[in-house]
């Protein structure tokens, strides 16, 4: 990761946490105040909504700034390859050296879609120009642009620390196999399934592995990681998963279900349907990971409901009549048995909320309920607190671009 | 975050006992699963209501119907009794919760009474092709419970079953997704959110209700008038509506720091005005990507200079 961002994350993380902190009623407002003062952040951030317009009309700016040219000068596949190669490092260097660099700014928007754009600009340019090349040459240009997106998505979440790269990352993993079959014309779904089970488990393997360091990593390559972990998770539950697998490679992929040829495939995948949501779940209690406990709930109520496409167990109305009572049953059990703890917890589990994020609609009355396990916020004394000064403090930079 | 944990300490920032709190939730020998039994929860009634819905039209043949019935009601009465037991009564503030299971024991007798409704409709056709008022009853009778147990979910429930309400009764009258009484009602239903939101506020009545009425209300409104920009003949009415309302969601995003309201202005503000301007100036394609490319200079330009005024990551 780039120096600025391995230097000033650990202030954002802090500052960041602190808000969460007073906000779960453990800290004081005046003691986040006091947190933000002595970890301002070197780096410039904005707020989440601000970010998301930021990108948004960077790329609305930036697809006008190329198109114009090539409107005016009705340019063919090689003028827009040109205008494609001339654009991608000019937003690259916009973004690494004027915006980041310079102005230090940290997941803006802009300059996050700047490099996002850079990537897909120098994909498109290679695969632009494979087009004149006729139908052979332009399905090598396309992949020879699915490798750069892919590479240049990894490239992002190794120098940046951006999530969402990791994610595209993964996703032109998950592709690569399909889109290397129909390039060289072979055309065999079930081994390109294969190919994308072990692809996605490898790197989720790998992701959990790391994962494991995880107090010596920094915030964003633990992200980056989650995020590569969960959505390999995620593509091999829907690879295995007979239902999805239907409906995704069958219906929307337009690819017939070769259901004699690829029968032997049914009995695994029916196995993994079961395991994936029960190793998640036992994994996630024994790490105490949140992610897998997710994964876990969400993967278990889809083999809940559709577990019935490999061995009929019933009829659907009474099949979700059952898995309804039983999950509420579940949940229900748990929150009394967790409650009736000492301490009300039971081991490292407890089901009050600690540092639990606002969610809109769902129970954020409970939210403002005591808190048990949360000491009374205390305002610290003055003589005992210097802000700006120690090992650590400091700063001086402020939130502005 | 050890480190910083132990530099706060040091410094007299965190007392010792929020120090150790939080030194055991970041080491993972304390662990909330507060949101993934809620989820759990929620996703079981509901899991079980759509189960309870397909039973009763699969059996409603064999099985009688009053059978039927007075088991959905039982369930029904079970769920609204154990409420009322538990819960304190009307409170114009902000009531907490009794227990986790309270809100969604509330939950499942509003969707049971879903249910009722249409196994009702569906067998003995009470309403017949008014059946849309249903809707407004049940909407109504989910506002009551919402503002009675203090329920923001059984207040989005019953929000979104009146906006079906209206939607549902003038499908009937015109064609087209947006048709012009859509439209209408949509505006009325959109503003009256909002109005009912700010009302509740002022009058100091349930106020933490605010953000459902403002997120529903303000995406309502802007949906209809971004949908009536294209109007031939009432175009620059709905544009001139549109702007109004971006500029009173911009303000209230700039005093209330919520700044998805400026996200809603500038979107919806900025789709209207490009369908607006696109389809009244007929520019060639370069006109057109100029259009794009001055206009997101300018948003960008305004956003920063937003930000810089008001410090939004604070």
């Amino acid at each position: 990761m780039i120096k600025l961002y391995a230097d000033g994350e650990k202030r954002v993380q802090v500052v960041v946490e602190a808000r969460r902190w007073e906000q779960a009623g453990i800290v004081s407002s005046e003691q986040d105040a006091a947190i933000r003062e002595r970890y301002r952040p070197q780096l410039a951030r904005v707020n989440l909504f601000i970010r998301i317009l930021l990108a948004l009309f960077t790329a609305v700016g930036v697809g006008a700034m190329v198109g114009l040219p090539a409107a005016i000068f009705k340019v063919d596949e090689v003028g827009l390859t040109l205008l494609c190669l001339i654009f991608a490092p000019l937003c690259a260097w916009t973004a690494d050296r004027r915006l980041i660099h310079d102005r230090h700014l940290y997941r803006c928007g802009a300059e996050e879609m700047l490099l996002f754009l850079a990537i897909g600009l120098l994909a498109l340019a290679v695969a632009i120009l494979a087009e004149r090349g006729g139908y052979s040459v332009a399905r090598l240009g396309w992949l020879a642009g699915h490798v750069i997106a892919l590479v240049g998505a990894a490239l992002l979440a190794v120098r940046y620390g951006y999530a969402l790269a990791a994610l595209v990352a993964v996703v032109a993993l998950g592709e690569l196999p399909f889109h290397l079959a129909e390039a060289l014309r072979w055309h065999q779904p079930g081994w390109s399934r294969a190919a994308l089970f072990l692809l996605l488990a490898a790197a989720g393997i790998w992701a959990h592995r790391q994962l494991g360091q995880r107090n010596n990593l920094q915030r964003s390559y633990l992200w980056c990681l989650e995020t590569v972990r969960l959505a390999a998770l995620v593509g091999i539950y829907l690879d295995v998963n007979l239902f999805a697998h239907r409906l995704l490679w069958g219906s929307w992929l337009g690819w017939t279900s070769q259901a004699g040829a690829q029968s032997w495939s049914d009995p695994l995948c029916a196995v993994l349907t079961a395991l994936l949501p029960v190793a998640a779940l036992v994994l996630g209690i024994v790490r105490r990971d949140r992610l897998l406990l997710w994964y876990a709930i969400f993967s278990g109520s889809a083999s809940i409901l559709t577990l019935k496409y490999f061995f009929h167990l019933g009829y659907l109305a009474e099949e979700l009549t059952a898995a309804g009572l039983v999950l509420a049953g579940l949940a229900f059990g748990l929150l009394r048995w967790l409650r009736t703890g000492t301490d009300r917890r039971r081991g490292a589990f407890t089901a009050e909320p600690l540092l639990e994020p606002r969610l809109y609609g769902l129970d954020a009355e409970a939210l403002a309920a005591i808190q048990p396990l949360a000491p009374t916020p205390k305002v610290p004394a003055t003589e005992g607190f210097q802000p700006g000064g120690g090992a650590s403090g400091g700063g001086g930079a402020s939130g502005n671009f | 975050m050890q480190e910083a944990l132990n530099d706060l300490e040091e410094a007299g920032i965190l007392n010792r006992e929020q120090a150790t709190l939080l030194r055991r939730i970041y080491g993972r020998e304390l662990l909330s699963v507060y949101w993934e039994l809620r989820l759990l929860l929620y996703a079981g009634i509901l899991i079980l209501t759509t189960g309870l819905g397909l039973l009763v039209t699969k059996y409603f043949a064999s099985l009688g119907h009053l059978a039927l019935l007075a088991v959905i009601a039982l369930g029904c009465a079970g769920c609204f009794a154990y409420c009322l037991r538990r819960g304190g009564g009307f409170v114009a503030e902000m009531v907490p919760t009794p227990n986790a299971a309270y809100d969604y024991a509330l939950l499942l007798g509003c969707l049971l009474i879903g249910i009722f409704q249409g196994y009702l409709e569906l067998r003995f056709q009470v309403l017949a092709h008014d059946w849309s008022w249903w809707l407004l009853g049940s909407g109504l009778f989910y506002l009551l419970c919402a503002h009675y147990f203090d329920n923001r979910l059984v207040l989005s429930l019953a929000l979104s079953t009146l906006g079906a309400w209206l939607g549902v009764k003038t499908s009937f009258l015109s064609e087209g997704v947006w048709g012009a009484s859509l439209r209408g009602n949509g505006l009325i239903f959109g503003a009256l959110l909002v109005a009912a939101g700010a009302a509740q506020v002022r009058l100091g009545w349930k106020r933490h209700f605010l953000p459902v009425h403002l997120h529903l209300g303000v995406n309502i409104l802007f949906a209809a008038l971004v949908a009536g920009v294209d109007s031939r003949t009432k175009g620059l009415f709905y544009l001139a509506g549109l702007i109004l309302a971006a500029a009173g969601s911009i303000l209230y995003a700039q005093r209330a720091r919520l700044f998805a309201f400026l996200l809603y202005a500038v979107l919806y503000g900025y789709l209207g005005t490009t369908i607006f301007v696109l389809q009244h100036a007929h520019w060639q394609v370069e006109g057109i990507l100029f259009y794009f490319l001055s206009t997101a200079a300018v948003l960008v330009a305004a956003l920063v200079a937003f930000h810089r005024r008001f410090r939004s990551a604070e």
